[in-house]
């Protein structure tokens, strides 16, 4: 009964951080109507950039997030005005692929500069738990959580309150009325952009802290954001919090039950269903 | 209240999607002014209101405010020199709040910070707003949303008003209500440019009136004067007649 709660509350645990990594592409689709594959460049990307910080200089991934969360909206935004902002009027494949390009341009060059070898970032406390009654509570899968949940909180502020965020979902609801109002639509495509690639750089961050830094990493954590995006209702947060649990619980679970070797197929699972109830429930 | 900025066009041509939409229209909208256009669907009213207001750009011609020159700004300029558009079909956020949505209308007033007083008077100029301000935009009815989309407009401050259809769709009685807050906008000395597919409603409220017709302005005149000239009354006023 321990066994199985321990393994609930690790999942919820990492759940946090899916829906934390995955708000990112939510919010690029929202308001650019634009797949961003490019997503799973910049979950590498914040894994590398944490890792050799802490390699080179001992730097504690939290403190990172200093780094990774302007960098990753400075990078996001540049990709925005350089290349996705001069597809604007092309079909949506265009992007997708050109997206899907940076990605792999991204993933080559990390294997050209740290070759393929999977590393992995230890500090004082990647094995600490802790008591909670029965229950042996990992200490990283908490603080990842909470700052998971700290960001979704700051960004559910911004949304509701500043007007950057009210901008935000007034393109994302109505271009022509929010260009009517006076709002800077191009502005507010870079700051989308910018925004969800700081989310899944510092998210990159946060789970170097429990996964192996390889350049393949992107690729499996990409799969599973759209999982929980589409379960949860690609713009909404508390959908995507519920979803991002939901897929944590249901992959610790799996490999509680089974064996840890399908943890992933899960995440394949549930997109397909996700997709075909969807498709169901919009007729 | 100091009158506000003339609009005025020259000559205005644009073309939509390689079709002439406008071929060469010339108006005006004095300070404080209801002016009203009206035509046949396709006449070419909503593209002469996108035109000045910057969502589609003039192949030639010129948009003049006051001492403005706003051929081929931006809808970001054309809010800032003071035209608000209320577009057809209220373009309210439904997912939005009543009170958001207004917000979002102070854009361009944004760095002012006296929105909340704009604010309290467009809820004078329009109590259901009020009443309405934490409930989403989505759950308000046509003529409430209608309201909201004015409101909207409003809270950009604007000494000119673009309206596209305001009263489409709507119960008699709820557009009366429409036509009333005209009137009071105009009271507020907001000048009024009102595109209508109701050619009695708008030409009665109207100072003055210009008939569209295949991109070009066929009449132009005092409200009343086009609603008696046989011509208008054949062409779109057959079955109210």
């Amino acid at each position: 009964m321990a066994d199985l709660l321990s393994v609930l509350v690790s999942g919820v645990l990492v759940g946090t951080v899916y829906a934390y990594m995955a708000y990112g592409l939510g919010l690029i689709y929202g308001v650019l109507r634009v797949v961003n594959l490019a997503h799973g460049a910049f979950l590498t990307l914040g894994v590398y950039v944490t890792w050799w910080l802490h390699a080179a200089f001992g730097l504690d991934p939290l403190v990172s997030l200093l780094v990774t969360v302007p960098l990753g909206f400075f990078l996001g935004a540049l990709v925005e005005r350089s290349l996705v902002f001069r597809l604007r009027d092309s079909p949506p494949v265009t992007t997708l692929l050109l997206l899907f390009g940076v990605w792999l341009i991204v993933r080559n060059v990390l294997y050209l500069i740290f070759g393929g070898a999977d590393r992995s970032l230890l500090t004082d406390y990647s094995l600490e738990s802790f008591a909670m009654g029965p229950l042996a509570v990992s200490l990283p899968r908490v603080i990842v959580a909470v700052f998971s949940l700290l960001g979704f909180l700051v960004l559910a502020l911004l949304l509701k309150k500043a007007w950057a965020g009210l901008a935000l979902r007034a393109v994302a609801g109505d271009r022509e009325a929010a260009s009517l109002s006076g709002i800077p639509v191009n502005r507010v495509w870079a700051v989308a952009f910018g925004i969800g690639s700081a989310l899944a750089m510092s998210a990159g961050s946060l789970m170097s802290l429990f996964y192996s830094v390889t350049p393949e990493f992107g690729a499996r954590f990409l799969l599973k954001s759209f999982c929980v995006v589409v379960l949860g209702g690609l713009t909404n947060m508390g959908g995507i919090l519920v979803a991002g649990v939901a897929l944590g619980v249901a992959e610790d679970l799996t490999a509680f039950y089974f064996h840890t070797g399908y943890r992933d197929v899960v995440s394949f699972i549930v997109l397909v269903l996700a997709l075909v109830l969807r498709r169901a429930d919009t007729g | 209240m100091s009158a506000g900025p003339r609009l005025e066009l020259r000559d205005l041509r644009v073309r939509r999607g390689g079709v002439k939409a406008l071929r060469g229209v010339s108006l005006h909208v004095d300070a404080g002014e209801i002016v009203a256009l009206v035509g046949a669907n396709g006449a070419g009213k909503t593209t002469l209101l996108r035109a000045i207001s910057g969502v589609s750009a003039p192949e030639s011609g010129e948009v003049r405010f006051g001492e403005q020159r706003l051929h081929g700004a931006s809808p970001r300029t054309v809010v800032k020199a003071g035209i608000a558009h209320v577009p057809e079909g209220s373009h309210i956020w439904p997912q939005m709040t009543v009170r958001e949505n207004l917000r979002l209308g102070a854009w361009s007033r944004r760095r002012a910070r006296d929105w909340e007083g704009g604010l309290s008077r467009i809820y004078r100029l329009l109590p259901r707003l009020e009443e309405r301000s934490g409930q989403l935009a989505g759950t308000l009815s046509g003529g409430e949303r209608q309201m909201a989309a004015i409101g909207r407009a409003l809270m950009a401050q604007p000494n000119l008003l673009l309206m596209d259809e305001p009263s489409l769709g709507l119960s008699p009685q709820v557009v009366d209500t429409v036509f009333e807050t005209i009137h009071a906008i105009r009271g507020q000395g907001v000048a009024v440019l009102l595109v209508e597919q109701n050619v009695v409603r708008a030409l009665g409220a109207a100072s003055r009136g210009y008939v569209l017709e295949g991109g070009r302005i066929v009449r132009e005149g005092p409200g009343e004067a086009l609603l008696a000239d046989p011509e208008v009354r054949r062409a779109y006023l057959g079955r109210h007649a």
